[in-house]
C-alpha cells in the first residue's frame, strides 16, 4: 500500500517538473472468489494507470483479499508503445502474491515480459512469467526477492473480443486468460472471463467480469471448482 | 477463403483428435468429480496393508503412466525381470490405462498380480476417460486411501481431477496427522510443479499445492510420488522429496524406459532412476 501510494506521489511530482502529457485512470472493483476447494474470499482491488505523452506506460495496484486464508498481491508495469505498430506494446511487469495464512505461508515473485496489443474490439497480452517462489515466512512481502527453492516458468496471456451491444456505451467481453492485475497463473490454468462495461459519461465507467477457471483442462480431466464475480468503478483524467 | 480455413480447420483438428480416441466430454465436464470419487472411495476396501522382513533396509519401486491400451504394455511386463530380493511393493502412480476401459484395468491388474508383489495404485486423469470410474472402482478399489506396508504409511490421493476437493484435503491432514511409522509416502498422479520451461502439465491451483507441501513438511512426509507429465524431474523443498516418475507408456518401439527404485537403509530413504532391462 505503501509504495503504491509513493509512486502515485511521484508521478504527481515529477509531471510538474517536466511537463507531460499525462493519460491517467483509477480502477477499484470488489468482489468474491468462491474455491470449492479451499473456500470463499472476498477480492479488493485498486490500480492506477498512467500513459505518458502516448508513449510510456506506468500502472500498478495491489489486492487485499480476505476469506478462508488472507491474500494480498501488488504489481509493477512498465510499458512502452508503439513498437512497430500503434495497438502494440512492450512491458514488464513484477508482481508479488502473498498467501499470509499460516497454514500456507508462500509466497510468489513473477518477473513477466509481455507483449500487449489493444484493437477496437480485440485484445492480446502475451508473454511469460518467471515465477520464485519465497518459502521464507520472514521475507512474503518483498516484490524483488527471487530464492531458487522453485523456479517455474510459464505462459502469460490474455485475450479478449468484445461487442457494443446496439448502444455504443455498452460493451461485452468474452475473456480466456490465465491472468489478471495481481495474478499470473500457470500455463494451462484457463480462465473464461464475462466482461461487462458500462460507460456512464467520458470520466466514468462501472464494470462487471464473471469468471469460472477449471482444473483439469489441460488433462481433460475438467471440474468446475472456482469462481470469481468481480464489480467495480473506472474513473478517467 | 479465409470462410473455409475457419471452418475446415477446427473441423480437421477435432476428426484427427477423435482419431485418438480422446474423451471430449470431459473438456467440458467429468462425470464423477473429486468429491463424489472421494466419498465412494471410503466405502470401498483398500488393498491390505503388507508386511516387510527386514524394516532396516529395504526398497520399493515405483513406476508411472502405463497407459494400458489394448491389454498391452511390454515395459510393465518386464518390470519383474527388473526387480530384486528387497523390493518389497510397486507403487503405479496413475495413468494406468490410456481411455479407462474395462479390458485395460483388468489387463494391469492380471499384470501386476503376476509380479508378485504388493501394489498400491493410484488413479490418473486418462483413468477416468470414458467414465473408467465405473470400471477402476470395480476392479481396483477406491482411488483414496490409506495404509501401510511394514513401518512406511503410504497416502494415495486422487488428484485425476487437477484438485483434492474439500473433503479429500481435509481427510489428508487427518491421516498425516495421525500416521505412527516413522517412513511417509504420498502417492498421487498430477505433478505439483512444472518440470522444465514449455512444460504446460501440472497441477494449476498453486495455492492448493502449497497448503499441501507445507502439511508435507510439517508432517515430515519423505517423498511425494507423482507422474502425469511424463518427465523424470526431482527436488527437495524444506525437507520434502518431490519425485515425478518417468513415463512407461510405450509410444515406439525399443525404447529405453526407466523406473524408480527407492530404498530405506539406515534411517535414510533415497531413489534411483534404472534403466529397465
Amino acid at each position: 500500500m505503501k509504495k503504491f501510494l509513493s509512486i502515485f506521489f511521484l508521478i504527481a511530482v515529477s509531471s510538474n517538473v517536466f511537463p507531460m502529457e499525462l493519460e491517467q485512470s483509477f480502477d477499484l472493483r470488489t468482489g468474491t472468489e468462491i474455491n470449492t476447494t479451499l473456500g470463499v474470499r472476498f477480492l479488493n482491488e485498486a490500480r492506477y494507470e498512467l500513459l505518458a505523452n502516448k508513449r510510456w506506460q506506468f500502472s500498478s495496484g495491489f489486492l487485499i483479499a480476505p476469506g478462508w486464508s488472507l491474500l494480498s498481491a501488488y504489481h509493477l508495469d512498465a510499458g512502452y508503445n508503439p513498437l512497430f505498430r500503434p495497438e502494440l506494446s512492450a512491458h514488464i511487469k513484477f508482481l508479488n502474491v502473498v498467501y499470509h495464512d499460516i497454514s500456507i505461508g508462500t509466497a510468489e515473485n513473477s518477473i513477466i515480459p509481455y507483449l500487449d496489443w489493444k484493437g477496437k474490439n480485440f485484445e492480446a497480452d502475451i508473454g511469460f512469467s518467471a515465477r520464485f517462489t519465497n518459502f521464507d515466512r520472514n521475507s512474503l512481502n518483498y516484490i524483488f526477492i527471487y530464492p531458487n527453492d522453485l523456479i517455474q516458468f510459464h505462459l502469460y496471456y490474455r485475450f479478449a473480443a468484445y461487442y457494443n451491444w446496439n448502444n455504443p456505451n455498452i460493451r461485452l467481453g468474452l475473456e480466456l486468460k490465465n491472468s489478471d492485475w495481481n495474478y499470473a497463473g500457470n500455463s494451462f490454468e484457463i480462465s473464461w472471463h464475462i466482461d461487462a462495461v458500462y460507460q456512464l459519461s467520458s470520466e466514468w465507467a462501472l464494470k462487471l467480469n464473471f469468471g469460472v477457471t477449471p482444473s483439469g483442462f489441460g488433462g481433460i480431466s475438467v471440474m468446475y471448482n472456482r469462481f470469481v464475480i468481480l464489480a467495480g468503478a473506472q474513473y478517467r483524467i | 477463403m479465409k470462410l473455409k480455413t475457419f471452418v475446415l480447420l477446427p473441423l480437421l483438428i477435432v476428426f484427427s483428435t477423435l482419431q485418438c480416441s480422446i474423451d471430449w466430454l470431459q473438456f467440458f465436464y467429468t462425470p464423477y468429480e473429486v468429491n463424489t470419487r472421494f466419498k465412494e472411495s471410503l466405502s470401498l476396501t483398500p488393498p491390505g496393508a503388507s508386511s516387510i522382513s527386514n524394516q532396516n533396509n529395504f526398497s520399493f519401486i515405483q513406476v508411472t503412466d502405463i497407459h494400458l491400451a489394448e491389454g498391452v504394455n511390454p515395459y510393465l511386463s518386464s518390470l519383474s525381470r527388473n526387480l530384486i530380493s528387497t523390493d518389497a511393493f510397486i507403487i503405479p502412480t496413475g495413468d494406468l490405462t490410456d481411455y479407462g476401459k474395462r479390458s485395460d484395468f483388468i489387463a494391469y491388474r492380471d499384470i501386476m498380480n503376476s509380479i508378485g508383489l504388493p501394489y498400491f495404485s493410484v488413479i490418473g486423469n486418462h483413468d477416468l476417460w470414458f467414465k473408467g470410474w465405473d470400471q477402476y472402482k470395480d476392479i481396483l478399489g477406491p482411488g483414496v486411501y490409506s495404509t501401510h506396508a511394514g513401518n512406511v504409511r503410504i497416502i494415495v490421493l486422487d488428484s485425476a481431477n487437477d484438485t483434492l476437493g474439500a473433503d479429500q484435503y481435509k481427510w489428508l491432514e487427518k491421516e498425516l496427522s495421525m500416521k505412527i511409522e516413522p517412513y511417509c509416502i504420498v502417492a498421487s498422479h498430477y505433478n505439483l510443479f512444472s518440470p522444465v520451461i514449455g512444460e504446460t502439465s501440472q497441477s494449476t491451483n498453486m495455492e492448493e499445492v502449497y497448503g499441501m507441501m507445507r502439511m508435507f513438511e510439517k508432517y515430515k512426509v519423505n517423498y511425494v510420488l507423482m507422474g502425469h507429465s511424463h518427465i523424470y524431474d526431482y527436488r527437495k523443498i524444506n525437507g520434502v522429496s518431490y519425485l515425478v516418475g518417468p513415463a512407461m507408456k510405450k509410444y515406439s518401439a525399443n525404447e529405453q524406459k526407466y523406473f524408480i527404485r527407492i530404498t530405506v537403509s539406515n534411517g535414510q530413504m533415497t531413489h534411483e532412476k534404472l534403466p529397465l532391462l
